[in-house]
């Protein structure tokens, strides 16, 4: 399944309102616009309504209306959500046009079982019905949690797990609780990764992080090198990363990589984890380079890309505004976004499709695309 | 000192327009220097410098030759660096450029593009687009197939390739590079976007022949320019 369109409305009739008019999506995306614009906005929206169907949460925000279209399989499921005061007025699901859920605000409603008969429903005022699962009644539900269980965020201007250890149990062998939408625990990633994929796992991460310009010849997970922890329980190991850099001698702990590595270093395992795993889902990468210079940042972008036009399970959503990092990503994949006010518009090669073509008579970089408004206007002075 | 910039897709244009000034123009009077522009930080392109200009007594005239790591970086380096190139007493700013990837049907569109919104103010700009691919000026150039190998000459090529260096407009061929490997093939050599392939053929051009006898209109826009800027 995937998230085909989104829009987003918050605090309506007041003068704090947030709109993001309606994005669509492609299966991969580069949100493109100046600082403030609602790049990193549009991700929080996106992963805010994963968080909201993914598990019974009570409802983050006391504001919220949420129309959403999502892709199963070229068929078209509709979600229209609207709550204030932390209760919901409007919750509607629909494929294509028959409705699977309708509730009024207060809270009673009704929904499509199996069998084509509508079941009614009374469910208390903060709850949403889309997150009442039940294989055999409602097995449409299954995908949207699926979905949202999937969504997965990477701040790649924060640490990225960086300040993060995990815990080896030596004689219990406990299993760690590993949950794919913690990007957090890049550790927890890699001792499972090792752990079920060996060397082959090894391997790919030593061969991409090669490929984006840092030159390693191992890694693996160990005692910090260069801290000491006390553990009461002796059967406990504290861990983490560690890799052994080709121009030096010893290896580097994950607390003496720069950040801007470590942030490289953990989408790749990540990366590459879903792929022997074949986790499927949406991605969402909010600041795609920051902190890496010029050639790692591009390498790696081309290098995600890559990653997600080969594999089809993937909807991978970046944002950024690096003009460098800007050039080498195909316009095709653009979402340029453009505050006006209190309202975030987008523009892409199928709302903006002339002017999107038209461009590569310009003889101009990406950059200038975004930076001359052209998406706007085209050539109309 | 006249100074004029001209920014190049490519190495390929980088080495030849370097060759071409030295070998057509009055060499000692002229400084070249040529550098590499690349992707930078959030706060500006990087530039490298590839060779320094040697400035003596003697130079009258001072040349920039940047070359912008791909076709949809010039007229951007052109507007980024504008300003700073008006104020070095630059007296004309180039692009050169091949049409290609840009279909030949849309050449027109892409003039006009390129001249979109291009502020004209102090100093002029004007691109120079190279139809299809600046190999087709080295393709035209047809006694250089000679200096690379001995038994490769225009009726060797059109004998192996129907078409002729020679006699044919060779900004008509569709995918000039192509048929330069193509023609180089025919004895066993390759010509590859590579410095020692470019640098080769470029050694191999016979500037006088192609100065006095040039045939491809985008060259002659070349040369016209050169001309009028060592008046």
């Amino acid at each position: 399944m995937f998230l085909e369109k989104i829009q987003y409305k918050q605090y309506t009739d007041e003068p704090r309102k947030w709109e993001l008019a309606e994005i669509d999506l492609g299966r991969i995306n580069l949100l493109v616009g100046k600082n403030s614009s609602g790049k990193s906005k549009t991700i929080a929206i996106i992963n805010g309504l994963s968080i909201l169907l993914s598990e019974f949460v009570k409802l983050p925000f006391t504001d919220g209306d949420y129309h959403v279209t999502f892709n199963l399989d070229e068929e078209h499921f509709r979600y229209e959500l609207e709550y204030k005061d932390l209760k919901i007025n409007k919750e509607k699901l629909y494929k294509d046009n028959s409705i699977l859920i309708e509730r009024e605000p207060d809270g009673s409603g009704k929904s499509l079982a199996y069998n084509g008969t509508y079941l009614e429903f009374k469910i208390p005022l903060d709850e949403l019905k889309i997150n009442r699962r039940d294989e055999i009644q409602y097995p449409y539900l299954e995908a949207f949690n699926f979905w949202a269980r999937h969504v997965r965020k990477f701040d790649f201007n924060s640490p990225m797990g960086k300040n993060t250890l995990g815990y080896v149990d030596k004689v219990n062998k406990v299993e760690i609780d590993f949950n794919v939408k913690n990007t957090e625990r890049l550790i927890d990633t890699f001792i499972k990764g090792k752990k079920k994929h060996g060397e082959v796992f090894l391997n790919k991460i030593i061969e991409d992080f090669n490929f984006i310009g840092f030159n390693i010849t191992n890694i693996d997970f160990g005692s910090p090198l260069s801290v000491t922890f006390q553990v009461n329980n002796p059967n406990v190991e504290i861990v983490g990363l560690r890799i052994q850099e080709k121009d030096l001698p010893c290896m580097t702990d994950q607390n003496d990589m720069s950040t801007g590595m470590f942030r490289a270093l953990s989408i790749i395992i990540h990366f590459i984890f879903y792929e022997l795993e074949n986790i499927p889902g949406c991605i969402l990468i909010d600041d795609i380079g920051e902190g890496l210079d010029f050639e790692r940042s591009t390498k790696l972008l081309q290098l995600l890309i890559r990653k997600a036009e080969e594999n089809k399970l993937i909807q991978l959503i970046m944002s950024t505004n690096d003009r460098f990092v800007m050039n080498y990503v195909d316009l095709k994949y653009w979402q340029i976004i453009d505050r006006e006010g209190n309202t975030i518009k987008y523009y892409n090669i199928r709302n903006s499709q002339k002017a999107f073509e038209d461009y590569k008579f310009t003889g101009l970089n990406n950059f200038d695309f975004f930076a001359s408004e052209f998406f706007k206007k085209g050539f109309e002075k | 000192m006249k100074r004029i910039a001209f920014f190049v897709e490519g190495l390929t244009e980088q080495l030849f327009l370097i060759k071409f000034i030295e070998e057509a123009y009055a060499k000692s009077r002229i400084a070249i220097a040529s550098i590499k522009g690349s992707g930078g930080n959030k706060t500006g392109i990087s530039f490298t410098t590839i060779t320094a200009a040697s400035i003596t007594a003697q130079t009258s005239y001072y040349i920039l030759i940047v070359d912008c790591g791909g076709d949809a970086n010039i007229k951007s380096y052109i507007l980024d660096q504008r300003l700073s190139l008006i104020s070095a007493a630059y007296s004309k700013i180039i692009g050169l450029r091949d049409v290609y990837p840009i279909a030949r049907a849309d050449i027109h569109k892409l003039t006009t593009g390129l001249y979109f919104q291009l502020p004209q103010t102090s100093v002029r700009i004007d691109f120079i687009l190279s139809t299809m691919e600046v190999e087709a000026w080295f393709l035209s150039e047809h006694t250089h197939f000679n200096r690379i190998d001995s038994k490769l000459s225009p009726s060797v090529i059109h004998a192996n390739l129907a078409f002729s260096p020679e006699t044919d407009d060779m900004e008509l061929r569709d995918t000039p590079a192509e048929d330069l490997h193509n023609s180089y093939r025919i004895v066993g050599k390759a010509y590859k976007k590579d410095n020692f392939y470019i640098q080769r053929t470029v050694n191999a051009i016979d500037y006088t022949e192609l100065y006095f006898n040039t045939k491809p209109p985008s060259l002659i826009q070349l040369k016209t320019e050169l001309d009028s800027f060592f008046i």
